[in-house]
């Protein structure tokens, strides 16, 4: 069941109305049954995957705790790897293969592996990686094994942050679900706003963005480079509000069940350098990565090369992780090595002493670069092939080429407009975001004041939301 | 805590209804500026202002074959009757359309009904786009039959979502050409602009359409609906009650494909003359045309053809002994 469905406007208040009216004592269960259902909307017997990982990671859990000496890491090794060969079973099983039977046939041999006819699992990476940080936390001592296991079922699988994260700690998750949960009106309220404009974010920006990006790089040779230009500042966008959005929906659900989630995206497009953005880009994954795979690596505390070593190899497995597709590891090498370049840089400034009281101006040309720089990183991301993907970059200033008409690309002149006014009312809401908070200027609104704004907002959407194109999540598909 | 969970719930459920009004409400503000489907409110309308003056009208209930096959400028230098055409979209079902002129209708009107072959044949009522205008027209009628033309629960919420980003449109888009109509003066919708005010193309319509890749609605497979013809009856004997009388006026064909559906086609109208109620205002093959008389689709003829037609119906209107001028 996607957040944006009709089947979720019905799902939600059963579901919120029963938890509020339950007793303290039986509200994790009830979310847990919740959650189960919620799941089992998409290939209802997946659900017997994501219970194979929940038992390997609960037990283990369980086992390292009371080990004592190697075998504590044994048993961490035993979990890592098992979690990862589910992961590996359904992500990159019929990559790999597809890659080595490639490779044979380059070099004339006959020799071919089996490909697999199944299906992703919905949100496959984000709950194994959710569930292997709470092994890791174990193992390292920052959490303490959870005896319940339905309690760390729904750790696994509460609802709001099943599918596309945020991919949560046992540190800030696990006790919440002990806790007694009262209504709280104002956080409810809030909650309910975060998941409004979460959802506008995705149903009135991003699935249109989409009809244009599908359309130009499902075949880039046809469009000039202007329109490969609009497609790539389309998708930087659509894949912004599409995963922002469903992160703002999942914080907002989980508020209104009295639930804190971690903040997954801070205005990255504001960002004045490559890994300033990749502190504000996708946070859980980042600092899971950080955490879980550039620390036990050495971290800072190595030489320089090493360090730019750690960083390549972090942002590739961190694209390894996104998709099994050459595309994605491209992808995430490339923002690796854009980072170690940044790193030669600033240690270049910091040696010299240039650009140690940056000028607005010099702040401006610094968020505008990164952000062409990070645009074209997107096009790995979102092309279907290597080869497209140089095709686009290659391609995309070269504007003397006649091609179709921007409004050929499935958006009409009315649709257009109304996407370019809903970027606009994205990008000042995340710019006024970044200086007040704007749930608590909405409170401090009369109550007239209030409800017509309520109005506005709920009308527009009902309006302006592309009902009819209804895409799915792009972070669904890892 | 269970109180502000009731408060918190009832404010939830007044903020739906308020934006559930408000969607009405603007559902229901006649603006409809430049689609092409507005047309069928001014129709409406100009249906409503003719029936006020002692001008005979002659309503004709249709498919585009029509909106391009009759000329109602000619029609009216003819025949000295004004035309209202509602048959711009055979999307938009026959009785829908005499569902918005049937309270206008008075004795000694004339309802010509001239749906397409396809949609005889193949009981096509209504599509999506069509119901969007139901809506907005008559919501009531698109409600009491809206078993006719099925959607899904979604794609009734894609609709009005649609006609308020028109209407919201529309009405920018009308201030911006200095239009000065609209919500203000008490309710308009600016004609479209390939529409006369007979609701028939005009005619610089013509030579913009491409003539080749013409449409061929095939009548394989497919057999004339008897349900589609008692409508038809059931509107023929509403009329007679009203002292109005209504005809049968056989849409345009092609005569290479009458040739291939000769069989389906005659016992079509043999179905039809059973039903005592309809007249057959001329012969079908008195409609029926070469294929280069066609443009983009076997229903849509070309200027010169529909000069042709036009006056072949006068002539036959004229020649009914039924009908007095």
């Amino acid at each position: 069941m996607l957040f944006n469905s009709l089947q979720f406007t019905i799902f939600l208040p059963i579901v919120f109305i029963t938890y509020h009216l339950l007793p303290s004592k039986h509200q994790w269960s009830f979310l847990l049954i919740s959650s189960c259902f919620f799941y089992m909307f998409f290939v209802p017997y997946y659900i017997l995957i994501l219970l194979i990982a929940i038992i390997i990671d609960y037990s283990a859990g369980l086992l390292i705790s009371r080990a004592i000496g190697p075998i504590k890491k044994v048993y961490l090794i035993i979990s890592v790897l098992s979690t990862c060969s589910l992961l590996f079973s359904f992500k990159y099983f019929n990559f790999f293969s597809g890659s080595f039977n490639n490779i044979v046939h380059i070099f004339g041999g006959n020799m071919a592996l089996p490909m697999l006819n199944i299906i992703l699992p919905i949100g496959l990476s984000f709950h194994t990686f959710q569930s292997l940080s709470y092994v890791i936390e174990v193992y390292i001592g920052r959490q303490q094994p959870e005896k319940n296991f339905g309690i760390y079922s729904l750790y696994v699988m509460f609802f709001p942050q099943l599918v596309a994260g945020p991919i949560e700690r046992p540190q800030n998750l696990l006790h919440q679900f002990r806790e007694k949960k009262i209504f709280d009106y104002n956080e409810t309220v809030s909650g309910l706003l975060l998941f409004l404009w979460g959802i506008f974010k995705k149903m009135v920006i991003a699935d249109r963005l989409a009809v244009v990006v599908n359309t130009v790089y499902a075949t880039p040779g046809e469009y000039s480079g202007k329109l490969l230009l609009i497609a790539n500042v389309f998708f930087a966008l659509q894949i912004y509000a599409d995963f922002s959005g469903y992160s703002d929906m999942a914080r907002g659900l989980a508020r209104m069940f009295g639930f804190t989630l971690m903040q997954n995206f801070n205005n990255p497009y504001f960002s004045k350098s490559i890994s300033e953005f990749w502190r504000r880009w996708h946070i859980s994954l980042s600092s899971w990565f950080k955490d879980y795979v550039y620390i036990p690596l050495g971290g800072k505390n190595v030489g320089r090369f090493h360090l730019l070593i750690n960083l390549l190899i972090t942002f590739t497995i961190s694209g390894v992780w996104h998709g099994a597709n050459w595309t994605f590891v491209f992808w995430g090498a490339l923002n690796g090595i854009l980072i170690c370049i940044e790193k030669g840089i600033l240690y270049f400034c910091s040696k010299w002493n240039i650009f140690k009281k940056p000028t607005l101006l010099f702040n401006l040309i610094r968020i505008m670069f990164t952000f062409f720089v990070i645009l074209n990183t997107w096009i790995f991301f979102r092309a279907k092939s290597v080869a497209d993907a140089f095709y686009i970059v290659t391609h995309q200033f070269q504007f003397n080429k006649n091609s179709h008409s921007i409004f050929s690309l499935g958006l009409d002149q009315v649709q257009f407009c109304i996407v370019i006014f809903a970027i606009g009312i994205l990008l000042a809401g995340n710019y006024i975001g970044m200086k007040t908070n704007f749930l608590v200027v909405i409170r401090r609104l009369p109550l007239a004041g209030r409800w017509a704004l309520y109005l506005i907002l709920l009308t527009s959407f009902s309006i302006f939301a592309a009902f009819d194109l209804n895409h799915p999540f792009i972070y669904f598909q890892f | 805590m269970y109180k502000k969970l009731v408060i918190f719930v009832i404010k939830c459920l007044a903020a739906i209804v308020l934006t559930l009004c408000t969607i009405v409400t603007l559902l229901y503000i006649p603006i409809a500026y430049g689609h092409p489907l507005s047309v069928i409110i001014n129709l409406k309308q100009l249906a409503e202002k003719s029936s006020t003056s002692s001008e005979k009208i002659i309503f004709l209930l249709s498919g585009s074959s029509s909106w391009v096959g009759i000329n109602g400028k000619e029609l009216k230098t003819i025949n000295h009757m004004r035309l209202v055409n509602m048959g711009v979209y055979a999307g938009f079902d026959i009785q829908y359309q005499f569902h918005l002129i049937r309270k206008y209708i008075r004795p000694g009107d004339i309802l010509l009904c001239s749906p397409e072959y396809g949609v005889i044949f193949d009981k096509r009522n209504s599509d999506i786009e069509a119901r969007k205008w139901m809506f907005i027209t008559a919501p009531g009628y698109a409600l009491k039959y809206c078993y006719r033309f099925p959607a899904e629960f979604d794609n009734v919420l894609i609709d009005i979502g649609k006609l308020c980003q028109w209407k919201i449109v529309g009405f920018i888009r009308g201030i911006a050409e200095g239009y000065t109509g609209g919500i203000f003066n008490g309710g308009y919708v600016k004609f479209y602009k390939k529409a006369d005010e007979f609701g028939t193309a005009k005619d610089q319509e013509f030579s913009k359409i491409a003539r080749k890749d013409i449409v061929i609605d095939s009548l394989i497979d497919s057999k004339y609906s008897k349900e589609y013809c008692d409508i038809l009856d059931s509107i023929a004997y509403c009329t007679e009650t009203k002292k109005v009388k209504f005809y049968f006026l056989p849409p345009p064909y092609p005569l290479e494909e009458y040739e291939k559906n000769r069989i389906k086609i005659d016992s079509f109208y043999t179905y039809l003359s059973t039903k005592k109620s309809i007249t057959l205002l001329g012969s079908p093959v008195e409609n029926m045309y070469n294929m280069d008389c066609f443009t983009n689709s076997i229903n849509h003829i070309d200027a010169n053809t529909r000069k042709k037609r036009t006056n072949a119906v006068c002539t036959v209107l004229l020649k009914s002994t039924d009908i007095q001028f």
